[in-house]
């Protein structure tokens, strides 16, 4: 009996696995040039130059395999930071971290480089983020509370949000401040490969960052205090927790703009399925935040429109209201 | 063979010295009882002893070295610590939370190995708490609540037990349930160190008290030693009536002075 959630956990992780890869199949396949599996399999696996190849190497693979380090991750540092924090409303954008790499991003915008050379954009976030990072520690001391470090995050993300409205509003000329704007709604479209070796490597060291700190995360439902006695040093599970969220948050939104509430929703559906135990919850919120993120993707390439929805429009349109229905059935609860 | 052994210790908030110049020594297979008026710096006097605050000054040494040589893992294995009002922040069942107990022993990474279950199955039977094993933790009332935290310190089965206000609001059966439990602690050879407000109680379970006032330790002994009239109305400003029934303490407060 006492096995019991341990047998649901793996479960969980093999059924989430499954959907992210049948979603990953479907990504490649999927779109105005539908392919058959077959013709997928044999473009992944040859080096043959026809057009299907083409497209599934060069167009829809790197942007699936984004969806899904980007997810991942995104799911990932929700579910860390929501154990850390003691509460499920945390999400990544709470240290500050996606602000500064906005910040970063539109920077090279505005100063031209992104023309010059399409690698400067998220060059710039990866910048942006690292100097939000710097700031933060900076701002909340090496060895603040929780709380402090919170309060920097705000900070940061304000101080960044005000940077950026002050590049908008001092660009040269209305297109770059549109593409500025569209920029920050988040998007897969138009990403090579290029933009996944950038964001690949932080994104794994962030993510091997994140899923060590799951034993940690488990004392820390019983308090700081009783954490601490249990042997958990918690100086080094904030470094963890900082440093990883904000390779990954930085390396996502430096390649893809903000996407929202991927890291909020995913930890908190997946959450009563893992016994509410915040270490249990890691490796599930990052298979489910993958699979999310291939899914909306997927929406957005498929729905008919004349300009392409943005990714992150897409999940906060129904994140939002879909977050709503969880607060108000947990009201209804608690009743 | 010495718990603890404690020289001159000091704890500091920046100016403020919550706790001062104080020794003393704890025994294994007795229950100590840390008594004092409010502030009187028992919570940070026990923080210091699990190792939560660092004393800015004196020695303190744990089953016969030195409290900061110890790795946190190794303390944890021997040392358990239950804070004032213990919080739990997810509806985690009742076995999940007694388990985290055995995270000094368990390994890293993987299940529970079946030393570790048995371990849970004992802490919790002799809490009396196995019938709850499936309750969400978030869900039990306060007495219950106190006994699974205890479970989860006897979990890790350490040679000494930290309890920082463990009859804390608890109705009387449950204050009594706590510490018997405390006191088979001791009699199975651990030793224990509880911060008690109810000095009948703590004249009743345990073996010898230390009255904390302002930071100081005033006066270490037997509960008959220490709780006399007059000390109780130089430490806590209060007349009481305490006379003997049974072989036991009475202590009863009368009015402030």
């Amino acid at each position: 009996m006492t096995n019991q959630p341990c047998k649901n956990t793996t479960l969980l992780i093999g059924g989430l696995t499954l959907l992210t890869a049948a979603l990953f199949v479907w990504a490649l396949a999927a779109g105005p040039a539908g392919l058959t599996l077959t013709e997928v399999f044999r473009a992944l696996s040859g080096h043959g130059f026809s057009a299907a190849d083409l497209i599934v190497r060069e167009i829809r693979l790197p942007r699936a395999l984004l969806a899904i380090l980007i997810g991942g991750s995104l799911g990932l540092s929700g579910a860390c930071l929501q154990g850390w924090l003691k509460n499920p409303l945390a999400e990544p954008g709470v240290l500050g971290v996606s602000g500064g790499a906005v910040l970063g991003a539109v920077t090279a915008f505005y100063t031209g480089y992104a023309a010059l050379f399409p690698i400067a954009l998220p060059l710039g976030g990866l910048a942006g983020a690292l100097l939000a990072v710097l700031f933060l520690l900076l701002l909340s001391g090496f060895s603040g509370t929780t709380a402090t470090l919170i309060l920097a995050g705000v900070a940061v993300n304000t101080l960044a949000f005000a940077a950026t409205a002050l590049a908008l509003n001092f660009s040269h000329n209305p297109y770059a401040a549109l593409e500025i704007v569209f920029w920050q709604m988040g998007s897969l479209a138009d990403r090579g490969f290029d933009h996944v070796w950038l964001a690949l490597p932080f994104i794994l060291s962030g993510c091997i960052l994140l899923l060590s700190t799951g034993r940690a995360l488990n004392a820390l439902s019983l308090g700081d205090d009783t954490a601490a006695s249990l042997g958990i040093h918690l100086g080094w599970l904030r470094w963890r927790l900082v440093i990883g969220t904000a390779l990954c948050v930085g390396a996502g939104v430096a390649v893809a703009g903000s996407i929202g509430f991927v890291g909020l929703v995913v930890p908190h559906l997946l959450r009563p399925l893992t016994r509410h135990e915040p270490g249990r919850l890691l490796v599930p919120s990052m298979l489910g935040g993958a699979a999310l993120l291939l899914a909306a993707d997927l929406a957005v390439r498929l729905l008919p429109a004349v300009s392409e929805l943005k990714i992150g429009v897409l999940t906060s349109l129904i994140g939002a209201p879909f977050f709503l229905v969880l607060i108000l059935r947990g009201r209804r609860e608690a009743l | 063979m010495n718990g603890f052994r404690v020289r001159n210790i000091r704890v500091c908030f920046g100016a403020r010295e919550a706790v001062r110049q104080s020794s003393f020594d704890l025994n294994d297979g007795e229950i100590v009882g840390l008594i004092g008026p409010n502030g009187a710096g028992k919570s940070t006097l026990i923080r210091a002893l699990a190792g939560l605050v660092t004393p800015a000054g004196g020695s303190l040494e744990f089953l016969g070295k030195p409290l900061e040589k110890w790795s946190a893992r190794e303390r944890a294995k021997q040392l358990a610590y239950l804070p004032q009002f213990p919080q739990v922040h997810w509806p985690l069942s009742v076995h999940a939370a007694v388990a985290l107990g055995r995270m000094p022993h368990a390994r890293r990474i993987g299940p529970l190995s079946a030393a570790d279950e048995a371990a849970i199955e004992r802490a919790l039977a002799e809490t009396g708490t196995a019938a709850l094993k499936e309750r969400a933790v978030t869900t039990l009332a306060g007495g219950e609540k106190t006994l699974v935290m205890l479970a989860r310190t006897l979990a890790s089965e350490p040679k000494f037990l930290l309890a920082d206000e463990p009859v804390a609001g608890l109705d009387l059966c449950h204050q009594l349930e706590v510490m018997e439990l405390l006191r088979r602690l001791a009699g199975s050879g651990r030793g224990v160190l509880a911060v008690l407000h109810d000095l009948t109680l703590a004249a009743r379970f345990c073996d010898r008290l230390l009255l904390l006032k302002d930071g100081r330790l005033v006066c270490e002994g037997t509960p008959a030693q220490v709780l006399t009239a007059e000390r109780l109305r130089e430490t806590y400003g209060v007349d009481t009536e305490i006379y003997e029934r049974d072989g036991e303490l009475r202590i009863i407060p009368r009015r402030r002075l």
